[in-house]
């Protein structure tokens, strides 16, 4: 759709672009909280910084005051290390498949809290690549022999289920950024499934493949924030700030992952 | 239907009062157009010798007027017309079919847009908009397309939604809330090209006429306006051919008699082919561009006895676009309309209409060796009865009935590889209504319109219903079988205007209405789009309410040369639609459970100064207004102001004819810029950068305006031939108007995000040739 769009409004449209000054709104700056937790025993880590103003081009300030604890539904409540620059971290923190863990931030007499569920296990069970002339749309064929990768998986029957599944290329370059699609079980509950990463690869590509399974709130999170993200041409006439699964007034969220990853090199 | 619900209509009927003396005799018939036979609406017939005795031609030109035995002057004028008068003695019923001719002002040679009637001052209608495509036909527009639309949004409380947008806002109103019809079909989507162009050829057209308030009884299904346009009829006297050979687009039309004064047909088609230019482009990526539109209008008429005509109307119109053989988009509207009227007495005349109208849209893709395609549409089958019933020469009582059946097919792809969505779950529902209206002269001071409508919307099986919890999950689901009502819904819709005569030039009138919108178009992007979704109220959708009154001073300036009005409105909305944070409407089977419901209101003052007559005529419109919304789950539940919450709106239109030969013409146009929201910050989780919004719609696009000019030179004009040239300049100072504003990454500094406009169209010059024989 966006594409047919683009090149009626070229076709059309003698359309010019520049750069302006625009005034915005400020903002009292707000807290915010990016928590992951993953299965297993590793490192559960915060980082809690601050907004800024939208044009500004200062790194955003961090908040180093804070108190961090995660606890499980069953007990293993422990508190987290200040690193520094915003960071706080529980090294080998053990989370187990099937309970809820709860956060809570305590920062300037403000506290925040959240509980997600951790999913069973869902493991990757194939990973495919098939080469592809090019695609469609404009500019597609004739580019020469590229690649698409799929990640095969079954879902489980009889539970809502919610993914997240993401892929970074060559992460050796810093410059490459893993990139991710969400999606829920409402197509392929209970299936063996395949589903394509949204890149096309190259001949030599190392690519690494991760399979995430998270509750329903950090879906949500992850499907509001993807809804703002976007700069192009056709945008949401109403933005409005990502569902977080914090409670108490911050932005941002407390990730409780399964995960399964995999590496593969395009040949 | 109620049986309950009908009762106190037919006790309504006798709230007027009437004497009918034995002695009272009726005259009735038609007023035409002398040159080409087309009905003549709106003409008023007047009793000279008692001027409260007046009527107005109905569409199809009727007329009836009862009155006492006795030798009367009957008066028959009509704007741009010259005045008839007839004398009548009358001792019993009389048929007087009148043909009024054009003005010629004959000391200039010039035809100036002659003789106007006083009747925006004397009529009960108010918050209305009329216009003929004649009377604005030298107007600049956008690549020289003549656009009735686009010249409506220069008029006071009509919103354009902006440049590549189709849409436009009337008094605060949704761009779904107006009822656009074609000769009484329902256009479900009026734009070309994105919304560049309408879909509305003003070659075939006769009239539009614009309710923005006061609505007559008879007009019902959205809730803010009517948008009623008119096809001509036809040349009924002789053979006509018209045409146009413009920048993007040609155009020709035929019309001619069947038989002559009997029956006549007009057929007019338009095509564009701005594609072609593609082909000679050095992209290899253009060349393979295929985009055009069409336009066919047809219309048919008939008399095939006294008091029997028929008329059959068509619109077929398609945009297609492709790219290669990759992608395929075509979306496109048919109508049809099958009248008959039939004329009972001279007191009842009856229209009965049988109306078909279909919008659908289709996306075709093809890769490697899959193919798919996605498809909606929306489908009416509408049958209708009007009658106007004259008693005597102080009311005109119009009431009828009609019932729609709605057929919708979601969006569904379907493929060599791939079915998804709803392929068998067509949705259906029922549109009925029901009215009653009554135009009645109290005294010589006061008019009254007074109108009940009861709507009703059924939404009805095959079907399942679903509903849903608060994160949007289906809890529970319901099957009906073929035809059961699923989900009922109905209401009383009062329509009231008056009209007070404070002395000859001068009235002040005053209106309420109440209006039921029982379908409603998705669309969550800031651009219009041909895949925007219309869905019928459900279970879970609830019909939009509006409440509106308006009061108004009108006042005539040099013997109707100025038409001056002032407007005020208050309207209240409900049941209005917003959207889930992160909502998903594109081929979402769930689409209704990524809706949230809400309130609005609109209120705004309009100003008016139309000069019709002599050289130099034209307008200007002011309107100031507020248009604001509230959700419980939207901006933390505050009112925040809707995005066609323009403050100032302000339209300049000026014709200019130099000479006989040579007329210029140019308007200019300002107005506040949308509401828009904006971030107010940033911050970075994730690694990414993500905006932070505080209020909806907070922040405000910059001011747009644009000035556009042109000249029409008449390069031959007899009785017997016509040529003339125009060109145009649109956006003369190449004002950048923005069409989007978004943020980026500066490429030097990618610490630093900028703010990048885009605007459409800056000094865009056209031309284009048009003949008539």
């Amino acid at each position: 759709m966006k594409n047919i769009i683009y090149i009626i409004l070229i076709i059309f449209t003698a359309s010019c672009q520049r750069v302006i000054q625009i005034d915005l709104n400020s903002a009292d700056p707000q807290y915010v909280v990016e928590a992951k937790l993953f299965e297993g025993t590793r490192d559960f880590t915060v980082r809690i910084t601050k907004t800024s103003n939208y044009f500004d081009t200062v790194t955003p300030p961090s908040v180093n005051n804070a108190a961090v604890n995660v606890s499980s539904s069953t007990g293993n409540s422990q508190t987290a290390t200040f690193m520094g620059n915003g960071w706080y971290k529980i090294p080998n923190y053990n989370a187990i498949n099937n309970l809820t863990y709860n956060l809570t931030i305590t920062v300037d007499g403000k506290v925040f809290t959240s509980s997600a569920y951790l999913p069973s296990h869902i493991a990757i069970d194939t990973i495919t690549i098939d080469s592809t002339m090019g695609g469609g749309g404009p500019g597609g064929p004739g580019r020469g022999k590229r690649y698409r990768i799929r990640c095969g998986f079954t879902d489980p029957a009889n539970v809502k289920n919610y993914y997240k599944l993401s892929y970074i290329t060559n992460s050796g370059n810093p410059s490459n950024q893993r990139q991710y699609d969400i999606f829920d079980d409402r197509a392929i509950n209970g299936l063996q499934t395949s589903n394509n990463l949204r890149g096309r690869f190259n001949e030599g590509d190392s690519v690494e493949v991760e399979l995430e399974s998270i509750d329903a709130k950090i879906y949500d999170y992850f499907n509001t924030v993807n809804a703002i993200a976007g700069r192009d041409i056709n945008n949401n006439a109403s933005p409005a700030n990502p569902n977080s699964n914090i409670v108490g007034g911050c932005l941002g969220y407390f990730g409780v992952f399964t995960s399964d990853k995999r590496v593969v090199v395009v040949k | 239907m109620h049986l309950k619900k009908i009762l106190p209509i037919s006790a309504f009927l006798f709230l007027f009062s009437s004497t009918i003396f034995a002695q009272n005799f009726t005259v009735s018939g038609t007023v035409k157009d002398s040159r080409n036979g087309e009905d003549l609406i709106g003409a008023t017939v007047t009793v000279k010798e008692n001027p409260l005795k007046t009527v107005f031609t109905n569409v199809y030109g009727f007329y009836s007027l009862t009155f006492l035995k006795g030798s009367y002057t009957i008066v028959y004028q009509a704007s741009g017309f010259d005045k008839i008068e007839i004398p009548v003695v009358l001792e019993k019923d009389t048929v007087l079919k009148i043909q009024l001719s054009a003005t010629v002002d004959e000391l200039q040679g010039v035809t100036v847009k002659g003789h106007k009637t006083n009747k925006n001052v004397t009529s009960t209608e108010m918050s209305t908009i009329k216009l003929e495509p004649k009377a604005i036909e030298t107007i600049p527009v956008l690549f020289g397309e003549k656009d009735i639309m686009k010249t409506l949004q220069m008029m006071p409380g009509i919103k354009g939604a902006g440049e590549g947008n189709a849409g436009f806002y009337v008094r605060g109103g949704g761009v779904d809330q107006n009822l656009i019809l074609l000769d009484e079909a329902p256009v479900y989507n009026a734009s070309h090209v994105l919304g560049f162009f309408s879909i509305f050829n003003s070659d075939a057209l006769k009239d539009v006429t614009l309710y923005k308030g006061g609505m007559p009884a008879e007009f019902g299904g959205r809730a803010s306006s009517v948008m009623d346009v008119k096809m001509k009829d036809g040349n009924s006297k002789k053979l006509a051919v018209s045409g146009g050979v413009g920048l993007i687009s040609s155009r020709l039309t035929v019309e001619a008699p069947i038989k002559k004064d009997k029956g006549s047909f007009i057929i007019s088609a338009r095509r564009t082919y701005a594609d072609l230019f593609l082909k000679l482009s050095g992209n290899a990526d253009l060349k393979n561009v295929t985009l055009y539109f069409y336009d066919l209008n047809m219309k048919a008429n008939y008399t095939i006895t006294k008091r029997d005509r028929l008329f059959l109307s068509g619109y077929f119109g398609q945009d297609k676009f492709a790219f290669g053989s990759q992608i395929g988009f075509s979306w496109g509207n048919k109508t049809a309309t099958l009248r008959w009227n039939h004329i009972f007495s001279s007191k009842l005349f009856s229209n009965t209409s049988l109306i078909f109208s279909n919008y659908n849209y289709q996306i075709d893709r093809s890769f490697s060796n899959q193919t798919f395609q996605i498809k909606s549409s929306i489908q009416d089958y509408n049958l209708k009865q009007d009658f106007s019933y004259y008693p005597n020469s102080n009311n005109t009582i119009k009431f009828g009935v009609n019932i729609i059946d709605h057929t919708f097919s979601p969006t569904h792809i379907t493929g060599t590889a791939i079915t998804f969505g709803d392929t068998l779950r067509l949705k259906h529902a029922l549109e009925g209504g029901i009215y009653i209206q009554n135009e009645q002269k109290i005294n010589k001071k006061l008019s009254l319109n007074y109108g009940l409508r009861y709507s009703m919307f059924d939404y009805v099986g095959k079907g399942t219903a679903y509903t849903y919890g608060n994160d949007g999950t289906r809890i529970s689901q319901q099957d009906y079988t073929s035809g059961q009502s699923i989900k009922l819904y109905g209401g009383w819709e009062p329509r009231i205007s008056a009209r007070y005569q404070v002395n000859k030039v001068s009235s002040i009138k005053a209106s309420m209405n109440r209006n039921f919108q029982y379908l409603h178009l998705l669309s969550n992007a800031t651009t219009s789009s041909p895949t925007d979704l219309w869905v019928p109220s459900s279970n879970n959708v609830k019909p939009q309410i509006a409440n509106q009154v308006a009061i108004g001073y009108f006042r005539n300036f040099k013997n109707n040369m100025y038409e001056v009005s002032v407007e005020t409105y208050y309207k209240k909305m409900y049941n209005q639609i917003d959207y889930k944070n992160g909502a998903q409407l594109f081929l979402n089977t769930d689409v209704e459970s990524e809706l949230v419901y809400g309130q609005g209101k609109a209120y705004g003052a309009e100003f008016y100064v139309h000069k019709q007559i002599g050289k130099l005529t034209g307008w200007v419109s002011y309107t100031l207004s507020r248009t604001l919304r509230q959700f419980d789950q939207v901006n933390n539940g505050n009112w925040f102001p809707a995005r066609q919450d323009r403050i100032h709106d302000i339209a300049i239109v000026a014709m200019y004819d130099i000479t006989k030969k040579i007329k210029l013409s140019g308007n200019w146009i300002y107005y506040t810029g949308n509401a828009i929201t904006w971030p107010a910050g940033k911050y970075i989780v994730d690694g990414k950068e993500i905006p932070y919004f505080t209020q909806r719609n907070g922040s405000r696009m910059p001011a747009y305006h644009r000035l556009d000019i042109g000249i029409t030179w008449i390069q031959k004009k007899t009785a017997k031939y016509e040529s003339s040239w125009n060109i145009s300049i649109y956006n003369v100072y190449a004002r950048w108007n923005p069409y989007i504003i978004s943020f980026q990454q500066n490429a030097a500094n990618p610490a630093l995000t900028e703010a990048l406009e885009t605007s459409l169209f800056r000094f865009v010059p056209a031309f284009s040739y048009n003949f008539k024989f």
